[in-house]
């Protein structure tokens, strides 16, 4: 017997899903709406939504920053070519 | 035996956004704290010899780097009076704009919050540096460096749904990280 997936009600790990494309902005409208039902009666969704939200807010604080890609791989090749001379 | 051994061959992919982050705090200048990064690196690769392997490879990297900081400091007071230190990410249009002058409350950043900032940079690259190395450049690319879903996937040659299967895991993983060694 097959069941019938439902396209209102989802499951938890779908919310999980969704709420990881909420926090880049990209999730859909639907999906939103989809989240947000899930979120009314699911505490362990609300749970994962409290802390995929603070998460976000740490990661995306001024604090945290990365250097820039181009520079990783050009210090990366001097790097290595000096290996090699070595 | 000693405890620890380098790998120079996986520093720049293990530890350059660790040094970065640490030393951007203390420098303030982007274009410094690459070339501060960068030349940690080289040195360290000169005085590889000299690593007993009593610390790990990054603490080890951490301290050659803390004497190219204080390098840069005392090369810039020698020149005081020549040049004007700036505290700000200096932008052509934004020129002469301190940062102080940016910030809304000046009153409401402490020293304390400045500390704890430091310290949550590091301590997220900390958690980065336990992920798969590829888990862990996607999710810096996608969340730090605010990188198109449509770039990355283009550039590891993955799918949408492959990226945020990723994504999701790097985060379950940073949150438990996050959990036991800042919010503890």
């Amino acid at each position: 017997m097959t069941t019938k997936k439902s396209k209102l009600f989802i499951s938890c790990e779908e919310a999980k899903y969704i709420c990881d494309k909420s926090q880049y902005h990209e999730s859909t409208f639907w999906e939103k709406l989809q989240l947000n039902i899930r979120y009314a009666y699911c505490h362990i969704t609300r749970a994962y939504v409290k802390q995929n939200q603070k998460l976000s807010e740490l990661v995306q604080s001024d604090s945290v920053t990365c250097m820039d890609p181009k520079k990783k791989a050009e210090i990366k090749m001097k790097f290595i070519n000096e290996l090699q001379d070595k | 035996m000693p405890k620890h051994q380098l790998n120079p061959k996986k520093w720049i992919d293990s530890y350059a956004d660790y040094l970065f982050n640490y030393t951007i705090t203390r420098v303030n200048d982007k274009d410094i704290a690459e070339d501060l990064v960068q030349e940690t690196f080289f040195s360290g690769l000169k005085s590889a010899q000299n690593f007993k392997g009593e610390a790990s490879e990054r603490t080890w990297l951490i301290s050659i780097l803390k004497r190219k900081i204080i390098d840069h400091y005392r090369k810039i007071n020698s020149t005081k009076g020549k040049a004007e230190v700036r505290v700000n990410f200096s932008e052509s249009d934004t020129e002469g704009d301190w940062l102080e002058e940016r910030v809304a409350d000046p009153f409401d950043k402490n020293a304390e919050n400045e500390i704890e900032n430091t310290e949550l940079g590091l301590a997220i690259h900390n958690c980065l540096e336990k992920l798969p190395q590829k888990q862990a450049d996607i999710f810096k690319k996608k969340t730090i460096q605010n990188f198109d879903t449509e770039a990355i996937c283009n550039e590891y040659n993955i799918t949408p749904s492959n990226l945020w299967v990723i994504i999701h895991r790097a985060r379950t993983t940073l949150a438990n990280c996050l959990d036991e060694t800042w919010f503890k």
